[in-house]
């Protein structure tokens, strides 16, 4: 059940008004149930590791509560991850680590047979598992109180409008709202359906329609052109962008609709004017995870520059394995920490400032987007070897004829989109839509509805990061 | 900038405003969108609406899997401008009907009459029942049903875009398929149930061909290298009801006598039509060796009945049609299924009001009437099977008479 679909839709009219209609304990209790179900939709066979993975937590947690010293509490802590991770390990990560141990040891002529589980990826596991270990770190760090209620816990763990792909929550965010009070409220009311609207533009006609010309470039045995690449490269780019952004903006507007308030996920990235920048920007929920579980713990940039570095190509190294067990990941992570650390020397060099003029400023954004876009032509290739082939293609001979019919559907698709993003960057107002007067709100939202009739791919389509 | 941007608690509002009053704060521009967009669909997108006939001219030439939806929804609407003042004839069939009737030469033959065909590619039978649905009010004299084995015998979803969807068809559907099938199927029942409120759902892809392609679509030229459709490879089934349980052996056997079957008819339809594009030939063999018994038999059965009652019930006569055959495509069907198909058309036949006209035996066609292995669409078979409805016609009681007491 993805957000993009008509079942979804029913679902969730179907849960919004028996929600509002139920006191506040059985609004939570309705909603564990209608997460599980909304996650049993998938397939409910891996509803246990769900529950498996809140049981642990929750446990842990109120272990951590009340354990007397330092050596009890870290073998807690220790517990959880490697139960959760190891749950990871198993389902996301043992069949690449068996296949490229394999074919390891097959280089230095050890015939060795790769042990495969062949299991399915659990929709959403790398997702839920994080949001679980952050509130033991948490927890354990004393920055949060356990909770006392399983069932708050458990519906902490599986919320369906951020289950399956994010936002990451934090407990300290997410908790006090499931034990608070909440109130139906006419303003939120459009401000979810507008997010939701806005969520399905950016999926079924920007991102679904440029996946058109994406697959057909980067698929195997595909020989496309240097600038059929190039072109492609800048498609996916705004497709995954769409694509993840579009899901975030639904997810935050279902979840606004009832009540909640989860974590803005994406600030408008390509507008970054550095690598750092577009890390505040991109999959915020994300980065700040890494940045305060993983990079923090490591160092942080307190250990002077080698190891600032050491650490942010670590960071990001594990920030690129978390998206798929894959070489080609592990390339894009790699990328972006060494993107990060020469950021971080440039900036640390002394020299004369740059004079911040609008030019210099659009420069910086184009080099960050460009830089972006490099690693994303890992990122979809899939195939470390598959993604070095088309970049050492991007040198061959360019021919603007060879994209001549591609550029208007492109144009016409990415422009509506770069105008919007422009004046919410410059205003500085995401919600800058409602700054319009009612008659001008009503033609934007009809003229956006009419898009996704009629310009929409079929309704449906997965979005990519649940495969991660 | 960035350090207010951060703050992952951003989510509200920033533009400053007071929401003070509850018109300020309500989502009324949201209700009013909900209200506009459904007059938009309504009024604008009616088969008769400024929006549709404004689309329909661009949208016309495309595929036989959209072409129905702009020429069905300008014969609905000619049937309404001819009022119930003439004897209107109206066929219903896929496109074995659409290729060999000539509504032309009909109306020269019996001038009386106006002919008008709502059939075409891919229609199925869902989409017959709702097409007569729409055409029972406009007060026709005669509904004709181009029905064959292929009909009954093919077990296939409807389309919910095919621009023909009826609350009461889905419902009728829903009630013979039971809850359980209903729920298995919940994701295409729901487009089913978009189709049957949203005329711009239904017709979407017709729109997207009116102007709308270069928003939207890429050339396919490396997509068409990638996804070769070949004999080899059948699409997935798409039925409501699953196959009979088998097991592996049995699953594989029965692959390869298809495949076998597929090879088979393919090799003798090239050698028949050796002027006709393989692609062509490959899905019509495809199309061909599709039909098997089931229990979606049941359910064409009674869509079928459905059909013919709607027509029934509104005063009108009907007559079912079998369009014939080449050969080739005849040697390599299961004759049992014809035997089955026939004693059912000759059942319905025995209520008052419908008639039956078997082509195949009693028409004047050879494999030389044939344009390719299913359709008469060259001059001489459709000009024969023309005439041969024409004159049955002509020998059909009258409405008055038909009508049940």
């Amino acid at each position: 059940m993805v957000f993009n679909s008509l079942e979804f839709a029913a679902f969730f009219c179907a849960v919004f008004c028996a929600y509002w209609c139920l006191p506040r304990r059985a609004q939570n209790r309705f909603l564990l149930v209608a997460s599980y179900v909304f996650y049993g939709a998938w397939d409910w066979r891996f509803l246990g590791l769900i529950v498996l993975s809140t049981g642990v937590d929750f446990l842990i947690g109120r272990a951590l509560g009340t354990a007397p010293d330092a050596g009890r509490r870290r073998l807690l802590v220790t517990t959880s991850l490697v139960v959760n991770l190891g749950i990871l390990g198993v389902f996301k990560y043992a069949d690449w680590f068996s296949a490229s141990f394999a074919a390891l040891a097959g280089r230095f002529g050890w015939q060795v047979d790769s042990f495969t589980l062949g299991v399915v990826l659990p929709v959403g596991i790398s997702f839920y598992t994080f949001q679980t270990l952050s509130y033991t770190i948490d927890i354990y760090r004393g920055e949060l109180e356990p909770s006392r209620d399983l069932l708050d816990f458990a519906l902490f763990v599986a919320f369906f409008p951020q289950l399956v792909a994010g936002p990451i929550e934090r407990a300290s965010r997410l908790l006090p709202q499931i034990h608070g009070a909440r109130r139906f409220d006419l303003e939120s009311l459009e401000t979810g359906g507008w997010l939701v609207l806005w969520g399905l533009v950016k999926k079924v006609v920007i991102a679904d329609n440029l996946s058109l010309l994406v697959d057909a470039v980067y698929a195997q045995g595909a020989e496309p052109t240097a600038t059929q690449i190039a072109l492609a490269t800048y498609a996916f780019a705004i497709q995954i962008y769409c694509d993840f952004s579009g899901y975030s903006n639904i997810a935050r507007g279902v979840a606004h609709m009832l009540g909640f308030r989860l974590m803005v996920n994406f600030d408008l990235p390509y507008f970054a004017r550095g690598p750092s920048d577009f890390w505040r920007r991109w999959h915020i929920s994300l980065s700040t995870w890494l940045r305060d579980y993983l990079y923090i713990p490591l160092g942080g940039n307190r250990g002077g520059r080698i190891a600032t570095y050491r650490n942010l190509l670590l960071t990001m190294l594990l920030g690129g394995i978390w998206h798929g067990a894959a070489w080609a990941f592990v390339a894009w992570g790699l990328l972006h920490g060494a993107w990060l650390a020469i950021d971080r020397a440039l900036r640390a060099t002394p020299r004369a400032p740059l004079p911040l003029t609008r030019l210099s400023t659009w420069a910086r954004m184009a080099v960050t987007f460009h830089l972006v876009c490099l690693g994303w032509v890992f990122f979809r290739a899939g195939g470390f070897l598959h993604g070095a082939g088309l970049l050492a293609g991007l040198f061959t001979p360019w021919s603007l004829a060879d994209v001549g019919p591609w550029l208007p559907s492109f144009f016409h698709l990415i422009l509506p989109l770069a105008l919007f993003e422009l004046v919410q960057e410059a205003t500085g107002d995401h919600f800058v839509v409602f700054r319009l007067p009612f008659v001008l709100r009503v033609v934007v939202y009809t003229g956006l509805c009419a898009a996704v009739v009629l310009l929409g791919q079929d309704f449906g389509q997965p979005f990519i990061y649940f495969q991660f | 900038m960035a350090a207010s941007r951060s703050t992952p608690d951003s989510v509200t509002r920033r533009s400053g405003r007071s929401w003070r009053s509850l018109w300020r704060r309500g989502p009324w521009a949201g209700l009013a969108t909900l209200l506009l967009v459904l007059a938009l669909d309504r009024v604008a997108l009616a088969p008769d609406g400024p929006l549709w006939q404004r689309w329909e001219r661009p949208a016309r030439d495309w595929s036989p899997a959209t072409r129905g939806i702009v020429a069905d929804r300008k014969t609905l609407r000619e049937l309404r401008e001819i009022g119930p003042a003439a004897e209107t004839a109206v066929v219903l069939g896929n496109s074995r009907a659409a290729a060999s009737l000539r509504s032309r030469l009909a109306e020269q033959a019996e001038p009386t009459r106006t002919y008008r065909m709502i059939a075409h590619a891919r229609i199925g039978l869902f989409e017959m029942l709702s097409a007569a649905e729409r055409i029972e009010p406009l007060d026709i004299d005669l509904g004709i049903l181009a029905l064959s084995e292929f009909d009954l015998f093919r077990a296939e979803r409807p389309r919910p875009e095919s621009g023909h969807c009826r609350w009461g068809a889905m419902g009728a559907s829903a009630r013979w398929l039971g809850p359980r099938v209903v729920f298995r199927h919940r994701r295409h029942f729901l487009q089913l149930a978009a189709a049957c409120s949203l005329e711009s759902y239904s017709t979407r892809l017709a729109l997207h061909r009116a102007g709308l392609d270069a928003w939207r679509e890429f050339d396919g030229s490396l997509v068409a290298r990638t996804t070769e459709a070949s004999v080899e490879t059948p699409p997935p089934p798409t039925s409501f009801f699953p196959r009979a349980a088998r097991s592996t052996e049995q699953k594989q056997e029965q692959r390869q006598e298809a495949l076998q079957a597929r090879r088979r008819l393919f090799a003798e339809a090239s050698a028949a039509f050796p002027e006709l594009p393989a692609d062509g030939i490959r899905f019509q063999v495809r199309h061909a060796l599709r039909l098997y018994r089931g229990a979606h038999v049941a359910y064409n059965r009674r869509l079928i009945e459905r059909t013919i009652d709607t027509f029934l019930e509104g005063g009108n006569r009907v007559l079912l049609v079998e369009p014939p055959l080449h050969s080739t495509v005849r040697r390599a069907l299961d004759p049992a299924l014809r035997q089955e198909f026939l004693r059912y058309a000759e059942s319905l036949a025995e209520q008052d009001g419908v008639d039956l006209l078997r082509l195949e035996e009693s028409g004047p066609f050879d494999d030389s009437s044939f344009a390719d292995l299913t359709h008469l669409h060259n001059q001489r078979g459709a000009i024969q099977m023309t005439e041969a409805i024409v004159e049955r016609i002509r020998r059909m009681p009258r409405s008055a008479d038909a009508q049940p007491p």
